[in-house]
């Protein structure tokens, strides 16, 4: 699709991260509940949802504060949210009960 | 994803006019990594060592729960007054740790030369 090899690796990253949301997270690690990748072309990009049984996350997205995590007064894990938004141009979480939710994430050809 | 596996390797060497511990991981670091990095880090005496330099250069993937390690790896050396230089880590993961703020606590460097003068700085 004309993506460069630096766009392919924020892809991947936000995707795994995704993913692993969705086992962990979403389908609390339900090894009987699946988790769906779906991916759409566009003209200008490439839209990949992550679906899982979950309700979403009961959390919005937050930067890492790293000075808290660093003095362990906060957890040092909780940042797969904020990386996925920071490597994709689009990202969203979409709750759709009952059939449980999804996040949905855009990554555009022309962005460097 | 499939997941490799983390290998680390505990080496000493010398740099910057002392002797330094390396930590060579190799592999894949994620939530499952726990034993290799942080057992391989206790295994390391905080009395003598004040300088680590860790290695990623053979790391093929790392996910925000291997971040998180890290970050647990590096809390538990300010604890005891050491210092940690980093290097090997590929553009993207670069990105993405300068993302997080962890280059507030450590330098991001090219390769092993550079990292071992910057304990000299």
């Amino acid at each position: 699709m004309g993506f460069t090899q630096e766009r392919v690796e924020d892809l991947k990253t936000a995707v795994a991260e995704a993913c692993i949301n969705a086992m962990e997270h979403g389908n609390k690690l339900d090894a009987s509940l699946t988790v769906g990748v779906i991916l759409s072309v566009a003209s200008d990009g490439l839209e990949v949802k992550v679906l899982d049984a979950g309700a979403g996350p009961k959390v919005g997205v937050h930067p890492p504060d790293i000075d808290r995590k660093m003095h362990g007064e906060e957890a040092s894990r909780g940042m797969g949210m904020f990386l996925i938004q920071s490597l994709v141009d689009k990202a969203e979480w979409v709750s759709s009960p009952p059939s449980g939710s999804y996040v949905r994430l855009v990554i555009l050809v022309d962005k460097q | 994803m499939e997941d490799i596996g983390t290998r680390v390797k505990l080496e000493e060497v010398n740099c910057a006019g002392g002797q330094i511990s390396v930590l060579r991981f190799s592999g894949d670091i994620t939530s499952t990594s726990e034993a290799a990095i942080l057992g391989t880090y206790q295994g390391i005496p905080p009395e003598t060592t004040k300088r680590i330099l860790l290695d990623f250069s053979k790391v093929d993937y790392i996910n925000s729960s291997g971040i998180a390690l890290i970050i647990q790896l590096m809390y538990a050396a300010g604890k005891n007054n050491q210092s940690i230089q980093t290097f090997g880590l590929t553009p993207h993961f670069q990105k993405v740790f300068t993302m997080v703020g962890i280059t507030k606590y450590t330098s991001l460097h090219q390769d092993e030369a550079s990292a071992c003068a910057a304990f000299g700085d």
